[in-house]
């Protein structure tokens, strides 16, 4: 993965170039682009399903200019389904 | 207008928000010091006023409550909740008095208070964010629900709208030789809130099946409408009637959503574009795949206070009223985002319009 200091691209086109790359690390679930510090800085986070070092080490901290924030968040589960077990 | 007089239907509401201001005033209060609990001198003596008050601005129904809080100087007070969204507002504020036997009386605007999640069965024509599923999502001794989420107009017909693994929930023989197809029914409120028995629940739509989460980028489903089991205005528990017109999400933008499981329930946008793989089972309490989707929408959920299991097929919309534009299409989650397909995928997907004004 290329990490240039400055961004040349839109951070969209810069997500959908890397997403599968990321995707294939071990324990990475999703990435998105969202915003840091003040909330006006963009930036790419990488969703963890598990606390992975290994896999944090292979994330990059720049991605095309675009800093990465790596939050270990559980995996992503479909949502519609609570269930309840059925009474004998 | 304070009098003493019969203790109204509130009471149980009343209780709950008292209950929470007594903990929130024990929170904030230096325990070595001075507790304003409930034995604390002033503290009864705002009990004592709360008391005889109490029964007779709580016939108006713009007031939900009162409880004993804390004014701005520390010192306890009588706060009156009153509903920031009823018709006469105004009257109802101006009707209180400014302090009641000196204890001082504060109003606090506030949304309905209502109990978590939207699991009861309503009379019909029924509004949606409520409680909902396939009639048969019932596999492996589990029964499953999600909610039926809004209203939409493919032609002149009306159909509900929700996730699909929330109406086309079954799609292996599995657990209970049984495949969702259309014509099945679905049904208000879902098997999970009806102890697994499809008869104590009601039809309100047949499934029109999609196969969306195999055929597209979404996880939407479609149900044609029974007459008269729903309202034809499109009408969601606890937001109202929303824009026919929808609206594309942007970071950091309020948003609401009303669901089965946490009902009304608000947060912000707090990423875009994401690219996200999200677990399914099979069938009710199934074997489990994955699916990757792109361009999603991340909504902030912070110890899942806005999305939890059942709350899928929810619309994301913007937090404003009344008639607040569809945004999105709940359907995924974990303990600190939840995931919407963007409207506009899920409606072109279906060639469908929303309901609204």
């Amino acid at each position: 993965m290329a990490q240039d200091s400055s961004p040349n691209r839109d951070i969209n086109t810069v997500l959908a170039a890397h997403d599968k790359e990321l995707l294939a690390i071990p324990d990475v679930v999703g990435v998105y682009v969202g915003t840091i510090g003040n909330e006006r800085q963009l930036c790419l986070k990488v969703m963890l399903a598990r606390a992975n070092p290994e896999s944090e080490r292979k994330i990059p901290r720049m991605i095309e200019g675009y800093p990465v924030v790596t939050e270990v968040t559980g995996e992503i589960e479909a949502r519609g389904r609570s269930d309840s077990q059925q009474k004998r | 207008m304070f009098s003493t007089g019969r203790f109204c239907r509130c009471t149980g509401k009343f209780l709950a928000v008292a209950a929470f201001v007594f903990a929130s005033i024990s929170a904030y209060a230096n325990p070595a010091a001075d507790v304003l609990d409930e034995t604390h001198a002033a503290v009864r003596a705002v009990i004592s006023v709360q008391d005889e008050v109490t029964p007779s601005p709580m016939q108006q129904p713009e007031i939900f409550g009162t409880a004993v809080g804390i004014g701005d100087d520390g010192n306890p007070v009588l706060k009156v909740y009153v509903n920031r969204a009823g018709t006469n507002v105004g009257q109802a504020i101006r009707s209180l008095p400014r302090e009641v036997r000196g204890t001082p009386v504060q109003v606090e605007l506030m949304d309905e208070i209502r109990a978590m999640g939207n699991t009861q069965k309503q009379a019909p024509p029924i509004a949606l964010g409520t409680s909902g599923g396939w009639a048969y999502d019932l596999a492996n001794q589990y029964c499953c629900a999600g909610t039926l989420g809004a209203l939409v107009r493919i032609g002149t017909a009306q159909y509900i709208l929700s996730a699909s693994h929330v109406l086309e929930s079954d799609i292996v023989l599995g657990g209970n030789n049984r495949i969702a197809q259309t014509g099945d029914p679905i049904i208000q409120p879902g098997l999970i809130d009806e102890q697994c028995n499809r008869f104590l629940a009601q039809s309100v739509g047949t499934l029109v099946k999609k196969r969306s989460i195999a055929a597209s980028n979404t996880d939407c489903a479609i149900a044609r409408v029974i007459g008269g089991m729903v309202r034809t205005d499109g009408a969601i528990l606890g937001i109202g009637t929303i824009s026919h017109y929808t609206a594309a999400a942007v970071l950091n933008q309020h948003v609401k959503k009303s669901g089965r499981t946490t009902g009304l329930t608000r947060s912000h946008v707090s990423g875009l574009n994401a690219t996200v793989n999200v677990v399914f089972t099979r069938e009710c309490h199934g074997s489990t795949y994955q699916k990757t989707f792109y361009n999603q929408i991340v909504v902030s959920n912070t110890s899942q206070g806005f999305l939890r299991s059942g709350d899928s097929g929810s619309l994301l919309v913007q937090d404003v009223s009344p008639n607040p534009r569809a945004i999105g299409l709940l359907f995924a989650g974990n303990n600190s985002s939840a995931f919407a397909n963007p409207i506009g995928q899920v409606l072109n997907f279906l060639g469908a319009s929303m309901v609204g004004k």
